[in-house]
């Protein structure tokens, strides 16, 4: 027994030195899945075993070659990249490789290889699962936005250069005609960004409707076009405008009014806003005893496009002095209001010119009808 | 036709007689230095000093300004006006019927074949007239020599507005000339009447202010009186002075010849919330002092009327 499995192990022993001659001076790798499925962008990594078969100490350099334009790699051990390599016999070290495999990488196999100059060759095969293309990746985290017509709009998104250089986008969006479309970056307005290789950036995007839009739900794509193009589209509801505006039936902003005697003024009140009017009231700032009265005081519904008429009953204060006086008439519901300034113009009572007028009409009269009684003598 | 000719006659002979007699001339002198003096005083202190006495800027209503404001030594215009030319008035109206009873004229004057209301109607017009030329020519020497002076053209506005204060003048003074004439009528001697016509300038022109600050005194509401108590008294004392003539035509003035002028009363704050501080049109403007000026015509043509009835009815004894 103790004779024939010397006899064996003399026959493998043999064996191994003859079949591998070299081994046992050299440095051996390994690793538990040479080959690795990726997508473009990622970084594979792997866990690399750095056997020493012999009885001496062995030291050896490391490289990774075959290794593709573009790409790039790293050799760590611990926090140290590692060039070189020494080992004890009979001990194993363990080493970690990294591989950045570009975005704009083609589909398909690439084999690498890690070598030493006094280690045996480890092919590595790294599959890329798919066509990288885009080198640029714009994103939000929240696309769609309510609010009134009158809003501003603000979407904030990144944009994310995946590409191994740096890269100028420019950034630009496809809006109909009233619309407002801004880009800013770091609090500026900004029409392009400059990004470094795998950096991102923030980008704030202030979309502003037009006036009176009608209600509904409006698709706005912006993108950023350097070597390559993002798109990113937003969603913004406008649920209708509120606007209201007063004005005089006949346009004019004065009017006459006597002291102390009421004066009618048509106004006009309408709606030029997207969405209906409920409880519009009037009102009128406060003249020390003026008085305004409107028929009717309250317009409970204004439809969009429609319009009102109410009539202001304006009597201004028995002892307001002659000329002009400002009048700020105001329109308002919960959600818009409008503003008239109207000038009056005061006249004093005519009463007392009439009397006047009278006094003077009397002693005339008185004239003429000495001259008739004693002319002409 | 000779119904015209009649009165065109003695309009023409009064005239000459006014325009030739010494009181006129020593007094026209007087109004014509004394009015050219307020203005051209009127004139320098607009143009040296960038003061804004009564609005804006100093050429806005420059012309208006002319006639309303003073350089301190020499009242302004329209004052002189109100206190020194009622003298004219008087002057040429106190002798105009009486003379002609006490030089026994009258009689000779109405063997002829003209209407006796012509003889007191030419005495009266041909008066006014002359009045209305000596100041037409004062204003508008005055507006020439500032355009020559200064460049400046007034404004329709100011045009209208003088105008109308041109009228104020003539009516003003046609009040005290009627005043004149009456007395002229009632009083045979010359003397009694340029005396009482006098006295009663005078009394307007020194004792009714007198008066005024007296009586002042007495209604006066003291220094702890409310506003409405002060606003009161300020509305009585203004009415008690309103029954001079010279403070109807001084309150007429003012109104007329500045435009931002709101009202001629005392007003209180809350009356001006709201307003705006921009010109009146020349209609508002004579809204305001209406009640002044329809006194004014009023008391004229009652004046007027009283020497038509009186002189009409007097008797003419051979």
């Amino acid at each position: 027994m103790t004779i024939r499995n010397l006899f064996l192990a003399t026959i493998v022993g043999i064996c191994v030195i003859f079949i591998n001659p070299v081994n046992a001076q050299q440095l051996q790798f390994y690793t538990t899945f040479p080959k690795q499925v990726v997508s473009p962008g990622e970084i594979v990594t792997y866990n690399v075993e750095v056997l020493n078969n012999s009885n001496q100490i062995i030291t050896s350099g490391i490289q990774l070659l075959n290794l593709p334009d573009n790409w790039s790699s790293e050799i760590r051990s611990g926090n140290f990249v590692a060039d070189e390599i020494s080992i004890i016999g009979k001990e194993r070290k363990s080493i970690e490789l990294k591989v950045f495999v570009p975005q704009d990488v083609k589909k398909g196999q690439y084999t690498v290889r890690l070598n030493g100059s006094k280690a045996n060759s480890l092919p590595l095969t790294i599959e890329v699962g798919k066509n990288g293309t885009a080198n640029a990746t714009f994103s939000s985290s929240q696309t769609n936005m309510q609010g009134a017509a009158t809003s501003t709009f603000t979407f904030n998104a990144s944009l994310y250069n995946a590409s191994a250089q740096q890269v100028v986008y420019a950034l630009q969006g496809k809006v109909q005609p009233g619309w407002g479309l801004v880009f800013k970056a770091e609090g500026k307005e900004v029409s392009s960004v400059n990004i470094d290789a795998y950096q991102k950036k923030d980008i704030t995007i202030e979309i502003t409707p037009p006036e009176g839009i009608a209600k509904g739900t409006y698709k706005i794509p912006v993108q950023a076009v350097g070597a390559a193009s993002s798109e990113l589209t937003f969603d913004v509801v406008v649920t209708g405008s509120y606007k209201l505006q007063l004005t005089t039936s006949n346009a004019k902003l004065n009017t006459d009014a006597t002291s102390g005697v009421f004066n009618t003024v048509e106004l006009i009140l309408k709606n030029t806003g997207s969405s209906d009017l409920h409880g519009i009231n009037l009102s009128v700032d406060n003249l020390s005893d003026w008085e305004v009265i409107f028929e009717p005081t309250r317009i409970n519904t204004l439809k969009a496009g429609e319009v009102a008429k109410v009539n202001a009953k304006i009597k201004p204060s028995s002892k307001a002095v002659a000329g002009d006086y400002m009048l700020n008439i105001q329109a308002k519901n919960n959600d818009t209001s409008s503003k008239m300034e109207m000038r009056v113009t005061v006249e004093t009572s005519i009463l007392r010119g009439w009397i006047g007028m009278l006094l003077i009409v009397a002693a005339v009269g008185l004239i003429y009808y000495l001259i008739k009684r004693y002319g002409r003598r | 036709m000779k119904r015209i000719n009649n009165f065109q006659i003695l309009f023409h002979k009064e005239l000459r007689d006014n325009l030739k007699s010494w009181k006129f001339i020593i007094l026209l002198f007087l109004i014509l230095g004394t009015s050219y003096a307020a203005i051209y005083g009127a004139f320098i202190a607009l143009t040296t000093s960038n003061s804004t006495s009564l609005v804006g800027t100093v050429d806005s209503y420059f012309f208006l300004k002319l006639f309303l404001s003073s350089d301190g030594t020499v009242p302004s215009f329209y004052i002189l006006v109100g206190f020194l030319a009622p003298l004219l008035g008087l002057t040429l109206g106190f002798d105009a019927i009486n003379t002609e009873f006490n030089n026994r004229t009258i009689s000779k004057l109405l063997a002829q074949p003209i209407y006796r209301d012509h003889i007191i109607l030419t005495k009266l017009l041909s008066r006014i007239f002359i009045i209305a030329v000596i100041y037409i020519a004062i204003i508008l020497s005055a507006i020439g020599f500032i355009i020559l002076k200064t460049g400046l053209f007034p404004s329709t506005q100011e045009v209208v507005r003088l105008f109308f204060f041109y009228l104020l003048i003539v009516t003003y003074l046609g009040l005290w000339l009627n005043l004149a004439v009456l007395f002229s009528v009632i009083f045979k001697q010359p003397a009694t009447a340029a005396i009482l016509g006098i006295t009663i300038w005078i009394f307007y022109l020194f004792l009714y202010p007198m008066l005024l600050n007296v009586v002042g005194k007495l209604v006066n509401p003291g220094p702890y009186a409310n506003q409405y108590q002060i606003l009161a008294y300020q509305e009585f004392m203004l009415t008690v002075m309103r029954f001079s003539p010279t403070q109807l035509f001084e309150d007429g003035t003012s109104i007329i010849l500045s435009p931002l002028a709101r009202s001629i009363n005392p007003i209180a704050n809350n009356q001006f919330v709201g307003a705006i501080p921009n010109p009146l049109s020349i209609k508002a403007s004579i809204q305001i002092v209406w009640s002044q000026l329809s006194a004014l015509i009023a008391l004229s043509a009652l004046c007027f009327a009283a020497c038509y009835w009186l002189f009409m009815r007097k008797e003419i004894r051979a």
